[in-house]
């Protein structure tokens, strides 16, 4: 049996031309590459960033306050405010007590051993000295007081420094789908936003707001607009002639697309009907 | 499904019996135990007022006819209103019952009318001041003064009796006021 | 050999690349006006008046109050803001693109003795056209009616229905020392006083087809239903039965009335023939039934009744006399005004210690509040494009007229100060 195969084997070793097996090797190789480039695990590896940057937009009018609405900026910030004040109290004493807390503890060593000297040298000013002695136990012990209280201070900063650490106030709102990793512009957004800002239309002509209508329009890689068609018509012509102002008035992005290619934009009023 | 029926027709009779006896009682109760009262009332005011009816007939140029004219007009007075309510309170019962005497013993004809505060629609105002004046008729009707010497007017919230946003003014704007008709 | 690892690597390349469409959604319009350049219009030879001046002012209010337009900045304007252009060809669009409107105003005028002539274009400055382009004919003094038409023509271009510039608003106004009819235009100008019946005249409304107001005066002693003549000045009493003759509302077609009758025993809502004769009783009930309201098809009438114990607003449909709960929430919900569109029906409701003005849907939905300023607002009335509400507020013991959009924004005064105005209705257009 084992003959048998190995002569089969032979008889195929035979068949192999000499590049065939070279080129099956290749081909495997390359079939390898295929799911890697799909997987886009060489894209993110690659870009990934050092630094978080987040996406900004562009477009749109600036606002007055960019953290507004984010549920998380309120609270947080006036949390921030505030411990950043104590912050900058809280360092000027505690470098003091930060070394105080470590000598306290020698300096009480150290009274004793003084307060026995003092009663063996001069026993008269005894009451003076018990007197200063008592003050400077109390001090001491109003001392170790405060230590410990800035201790619990400092404790509760950091756990509020935690707690800071998850949400960055500092980053700037971006995009609804920005994880916080892009880098610059979103090209899609950037069409969405600039022909949003040229759809000019009121309520008020409208009858109901229960309309959509579907453009395809081409844009070129330098931003530039092609063909454009109406997919879907929404039947006012008022929405409808909105829709189409708006694709007329964006002739140009001015901006450059990564790549020249077809955008199939809806308006409706989704937004609206919310109210 | 018959017998439903007449349960229910039972029923209803019942519960309006029921109303006619609430509504109807009181006044008469009132009637029977005060009647000698009101008699002797009604004498003594229907001189007065015969009186004033024949001085103003001739001519209102004496001061002592317009003085009686004062006393008699000051004696139907008008009569207050909880805000949207046009049921009668006890003290209104009280003024009624006097304007009721008045009216019995003067034969004149007079119109009620009905007034509301400024708080609310005018045309609810007008409908409510109206129902005002009508229990007001109804009651005087069931003091004895004919119905046929009253007529009723709404003036809702048109013709306040003092201009103010307050809850004094308010109350003395919710009235029903007569008006003699000569 | 080559030539199948560079055909390897092309499939490699290639298959990553989306095949489809980027598909993208806007919800929302960028902006909710419409960017609109308002030139002031040009003599067409003869001399400069004071013409341009008056339609600018009437264009510009009227535009504003509309909600529909944001006017460009006058200090931008460029060369073209001086040219006549009364035909598309002659505007130079670029300009006008240049400073982001999608629409412009242009116009001249004309003064040959006591004639007024004045053209007035509207074009869409995108698509390079003309919108609406009307000429008027008048004389010199009708600067602001041909300017509230062109306003309303505006409105019909950009939105597909005539705007209510050009109709009127009848009113109740103490400023003769008793409550008498007037008449004004929409923006508070031009009042006139209609009545003269030293009593109490109340609550009027227009026909929908004739220049004609009903309404309920105390002239004889008892508030009965009138009706008149705008022009002619001709009055007739229509229904003086003993007690309410109150609160009478034409019907959409002007066939019919709908009113509050007493009868002087109890109030109750009525079918009248415009000559007074009573076609068909609507309610039948103890309580208050009064403030009746058509609505814009005629089958049903919203009205406000006590029944259930305090005022609330009840629909009853005409044909088969059922009556329908509409408002629950509040204490006190009168004056219900059914919008001309079908869509509303505008009421108020005591809030805290004044009434304020409510929308809701007739099937009883949609329920929202309208104003909030301090102040009780009263009577509301649809405009008849069922865009706006005018309204009478009470405040600081002074009444006066306002006029808002449905929404509850652009607010303003019209009626002059000093006065108690109440009682506002909205005419029909006005032919």
């Amino acid at each position: 049996m084992s003959d048998y195969y190995r002569h089969r084997l032979r008889q195929l070793q035979k068949l192999l031309e000499p590049g065939l097996r070279r080129m099956l090797f290749l081909s495997f190789l390359l079939h390898l590459i295929v799911p890697v480039i799909l997987s886009g695990i060489l894209e993110t590896t690659h870009r990934t960033p050092k630094v978080p940057v987040y996406r900004v937009n562009l477009v749109n009018k600036p606002v007055k306050d960019p953290q507004a609405g984010r549920p998380d900026a309120v609270p947080v910030k006036k949390k921030k405010k505030k411990p950043v004040k104590k912050k900058v109290a809280v360092k000027k004493i505690p470098t003091k007590k930060s070394k105080a807390v470590k000598t306290a503890p020698v300096k009480k060593k150290r009274a004793p051993v003084v307060k026995k000297k003092v009663p063996t040298k001069s026993t008269k000013p005894d009451k003076t000295a018990e007197t200063a002695l008592q003050k400077r136990l109390a001090e001491m012990q109003a001392q170790a007081k405060r230590d410990a209280d800035m201790a619990a201070l400092r404790a509760k900063l950091a756990a509020q420094k935690a707690e800071l650490g998850k949400p960055d106030v500092k980053a700037p709102v971006g995009e609804p789908d920005g994880t916080g990793k892009e880098i610059g512009i979103s090209d899609v957004r950037y069409v969405e936003n600039f022909i949003k800002q040229n759809w000019r239309l009121s309520q008020y002509q409208l009858p109901n707001l229960d309309l959509q209508v579907e453009v395809r329009v081409y844009y070129s890689k330098d931003g530039k607009q092609g063909k454009w068609e109406v997919v879907e018509k929404s039947g006012n012509v008022f929405f409808d002639n909105s829709v189409k102002n708006a694709i007329l008035l964006s002739k140009n992005l001015d901006y450059s697309l990564p790549t020249a290619g077809t955008f199939e934009i809806i308006f409706n009023l989704k937004d609206l009907q919310k109210r | 499904m018959q017998l439903k029926a007449v349960f229910k027709l039972t029923v209803l009779l019942a519960l309006a019996s029921l109303l006619t006896v609430g509504c109807a009682k009181k006044p008469k109760n009132d009637e029977s135990s005060q009647v000698t009262q009101t008699e002797m009332q009604q004498q003594q005011v229907a001189e007065v007022s015969e009186q004033s009816v024949t001085e103003t007939g001739t001519g209102t140029s004496s001061s002592s006819a317009q003085d009686s004219m004062d006393k008699m007009v000051s004696s139907l007075k008008r009569v207050g209103f909880e805000y949207d309510q046009y049921v009668l309170t006890a003290d209104a019962r009280e003024t009624l019952k006097n304007n009721a005497i008045y009216l019995k013993a003067k034969g004149v004809r007079v119109q009620i009318e009905g007034h509301c505060d400024e708080r609310g629609s005018d045309e609810y105002n007008l409908a409510l001041g109206e129902n005002r004046a009508l229990t007001v008729k109804s009651y005087l009707v069931s003091l004895g003064v004919p119905a046929d010497r009253m007529s009723i007017i709404s003036y809702g919230e048109e013709i306040p009796l003092v201009m103010a946003n307050t809850e004094e003014a308010w109350a003395q704007n919710r009235r029903a006021e007569f008006k003699e008709l000569y | 050999m080559n030539n199948l690892l560079s055909l390897l690597l092309l499939v490699a390349l290639l298959l990553p690349l989306p095949a489809q469409a980027v598909r993208i959604e806007i919800s929302a319009p960028g902006e909710q006006t419409i960017p609109l350049a308002l030139t002031r219009f040009l003599p067409m030879g003869g001399s400069a008046t004071d013409s341009a001046t008056k339609v600018d002012e009437v264009l510009i209010a009227d535009l504003d109050l509309s909600g529909l337009f944001e006017l460009a900045d006058r200090a931008a304007f460029l060369s073209d803001a001086e040219e006549l252009g009364l035909h598309s060809t002659k505007v130079d669009f670029g300009q006008w693109r240049l400073l982001g409107v999608d629409a412009v105003v242009k116009g001249g005028y004309h003064i040959d003795g006591e004639k007024l002539v004045v053209e007035a274009r509207l074009y869409d400055v995108v698509s390079q056209r003309l919108l609406t382009g009307r000429r008027y004919v008048g004389k010199v003094g009708d600067e602001r009616r041909i300017a509230h038409s062109f306003a309303d023509q505006i409105m019909l271009a950009l939105t597909g229905k005539m705007g209510p510039f050009n109709s009127r608003l009848a009113y109740i106004s103490t400023r003769s020392g008793h409550k008498e009819l007037y008449l004004m235009e929409v923006d508070g100008q031009n009042s006139l006083r209609l009545t003269d019946h030293r009593s109490i005249v109340l609550d009027p409304d227009f026909s929908p087809l004739r220049k004609e107001i009903i309404y309920t005066s105390y002239k004889k002693s008892n508030p009965d239903l009138y009706r008149k003549e705008i022009y002619t000045g001709s009055e007739a009493r229509i229904s003086q039965r003993p007690g309410l003759n109150t609160g009478g509302r034409y019907r959409s077609d002007g066939g019919e009335l709908v009113v509050t009758l007493s009868k002087g025993n109890n109030s109750d809502i009525y079918l009248l023939g415009t000559d007074g004769t009573i076609h068909k009783r609507l309610t039948t009930h103890w309580g208050i039934d009064v403030a009746p309201s058509w609505s814009p098809d005629g089958d049903k009438v919203a009205f406000v009744s006590d029944r259930r114990g305090n005022p609330q607003i009840f629909v009853v449909d005409i044909n088969s006399l059922k009556v329908e709960r509409l408002t629950f929430e509040g204490k006190y919900n009168a004056t219900p005004d059914w919008s001309p569109t079908g869509e509303w029906i505008a009421f108020t409701r005591r809030t805290e210690n004044q009434f304020d003005i409510f929308l809701i849907r007739p099937d009883g939905s949609g329920e929202h509040r309208l104003t909030f300023a301090p102040g009780t607002k009263e009577h509301p009335r649809f405009s008849p494009d069922g865009r706006f509400l005018v309204y009478s507020l009470d405040f600081k013991r002074e009444k006066s007229i306002h006029v808002m959009r449905i929404d509850g924004t652009g607010d303003r005064r019209l009626s002059a100060p000093g006065g108690n105005d109440t009682h506002p209705a909205w005419s029909g257009y006005w032919q």
